[in-house]
C-alpha cells in the first residue's frame, strides 16, 4: 500500500493570512470554572467563530448568551437542530428561550471531551438579528451525538460579550473556548 | 483585547496517481487546531475513507469510534462505529468533474490529558450521495503528529484528488 508522505515541517515562506485572527482564548484550569465569558469584543471584525473543546462534569447542554456590555439573560433567543445518536435522526427546536445551544456533553470521564465550531455571523450589525450556528457534539465509543445547530438572538445590539455554560455541571480542566473573528473585505 | 493573525497552510498534497492512503506526517506542534481538507475525484470504485493518527493504523487497533449523522436525499440518519481502526467517513464514487468533498477539524491535537475527538463535515456527489456530519474520537492522550486518511476498503483515491493541512493558533 503506497504512502504519500509530506513534511509538513518542510513548508517555508510566510504563509500568514490574516483574514482570520485569534481574539482571545480562556483555559480552564484544576479548579474548573461554570462559565466561559469573553468581554470586550473588538467590532473591528465582519464574523466570529469559537472553537470548544469542553470538559462539562455533567452529561447534558452547552449554552451560549450574548449581549451588549452585559449579558442577555431574557428570552430573547431561540434554537433549532437537527442530530443523530448513532441508531437515529431527529430535530427539535424552541423559541422564546434564555439561551441557545451551541454543544453537548456525551460523556464526563475525565479524558472525553466534546468539540464545537460555532459562528457568529455579522456580531456587529445594528439592523438586524443575530444568528449563529454550530457544527458540534462528542462521541464516546459507544455513545455520542452529533448536531448542527442553529441559534437566534432577537437584538440589533451589536455583540460584545459572549458566555458559554452547561445546561448543569461547570467545565473541568483542560476545558478550552479560543475566539477568533474573521475580517471581511 | 489585541488580535493576531493565524489559520496557516501546512501542508497541501495532490495526488499524481491513484493511492488509497494521504499521510501528513511531522505535524508542527505550535498549533491548537488543525483543520483537514479533502477534495476527492477520479475514484473508480465507492472509497470509504478512515482517518487514523500516529501510525495506530494497524488492522488490530481499536482505538477509534465515531458517531455520523448523515442524509441520503431521502432519508435522515444515523449510525456508529465502536473500537474500530480509524473515524470513518462514508464516502461514494466520484467520477469527471464531481468531487467528494471532507473537512475535519481536529481540536487541541497537542493536549496530552484529553482524547482527541474530530468534528466532520464531508459530502459526495454521485450516485449514492449523501452529505455527512461525524463526530470522532481517538482514545489516545499522545499528541498528534501525523494524520494518515485511509481508504478502509483498500480502493484508491482518483488522480487529481487534494488533501490540505491548517493550522490555528489560539491567543
Amino acid at each position: 500500500m503506497p504512502i504519500l508522505g509530506v513534511i509538513a515541517s518542510a513548508i517555508t515562506g510566510n504563509l500568514v493570512t490574516t483574514a482570520y485572527q485569534s481574539i482571545a482564548t480562556v483555559t480552564v484550569g484544576s479548579g474548573g470554572q461554570s462559565d466561559i465569558t469573553f468581554t470586550s469584543i473588538p467590532a473591528t471584525f465582519t464574523h466570529l467563530q469559537i472553537r470548544l473543546t469542553s470538559l462539562l462534569s455533567a452529561v447534558n447542554n452547552i449554552y451560549m448568551q450574548v449581549g451588549n456590555s452585559s449579558i442577555d439573560t431574557n428570552a430573547n433567543y431561540a434554537w433549532h437542530e437537527v442530530y443523530g445518536d448513532g441508531s437515529n435522526a431527529a430535530a427539535g427546536g424552541a423559541s422564546g428561550q434564555t439561551f441557545m445551544k451551541v454543544n453537548y456533553q456525551t460523556s464526563t470521564s475525565a479524558s472525553y471531551t466534546s468539540v464545537a465550531v460555532i459562528d457568529i455571523l455579522d456580531y456587529g450589525s445594528t439592523s438586524k438579528y443575530k444568528t449563529v450556528r454550530s457544527l458540534c457534539g462528542s462521541d464516546a465509543n459507544g455513545s455520542g451525538y452529533v448536531f448542527l445547530r442553529s441559534g437566534l438572538w432577537q437584538s440589533t445590539s451589536v455583540i460584545n460579550t459572549i458566555k458559554l455554560y452547561g445546561q448543569s455541571g461547570s467545565f473541568n480542566q483542560y476545558t478550552q473556548a479560543a475566539l477568533y473573528g474573521i475580517k471581511g473585505s | 483585547m489585541a488580535a493576531s493573525a493565524t489559520y496557516e497552510p501546512i501542508a497541501t498534497t495532490t495526488l499524481s496517481s491513484g493511492s488509497p492512503t494521504i499521510t501528513f506526517s511531522s505535524i508542527p506542534q505550535t498549533y491548537t487546531d488543525l483543520i483537514f481538507v479533502m477534495s476527492i475525484t477520479n475514484t473508480s470504485s465507492t472509497v470509504y475513507r478512515s482517518m487514523q493518527f500516529n501510525s495506530d493504523t494497524s488492522s488490530g487497533s481499536t482505538n477509534y469510534s465515531n458517531t455520523t449523522l448523515y442524509g441520503d436525499g431521502g432519508a435522515a440518519g444515523s449510525d456508529r462505529q465502536s473500537n474500530t481502526y480509524g473515524i470513518g467517513a462514508f464516502d461514494g464514487t466520484s467520477s469527471g468533474s464531481n468531487t467528494n468533498s471532507l473537512i475535519g477539524n481536529i481540536m487541541n491535537y497537542t493536549n496530552t490529558n484529553v482524547y482527541k475527538t474530530v468534528i466532520i463535515r464531508s459530502n459526495n456527489r454521485s450516485s449514492d450521495s449523501r452529505a455527512d456530519a461525524v463526530a470522532g474520537l481517538w482514545r489516545s492522550t499522545a499528541a498528534i503528529s501525523s494524520i494518515t486518511m485511509t481508504s478502509a476498503n483498500g480502493n484508491n483515491y482518483g488522480i487529481g484528488t487534494t488533501a490540505t493541512l491548517y493550522g490555528i493558533s489560539a491567543a
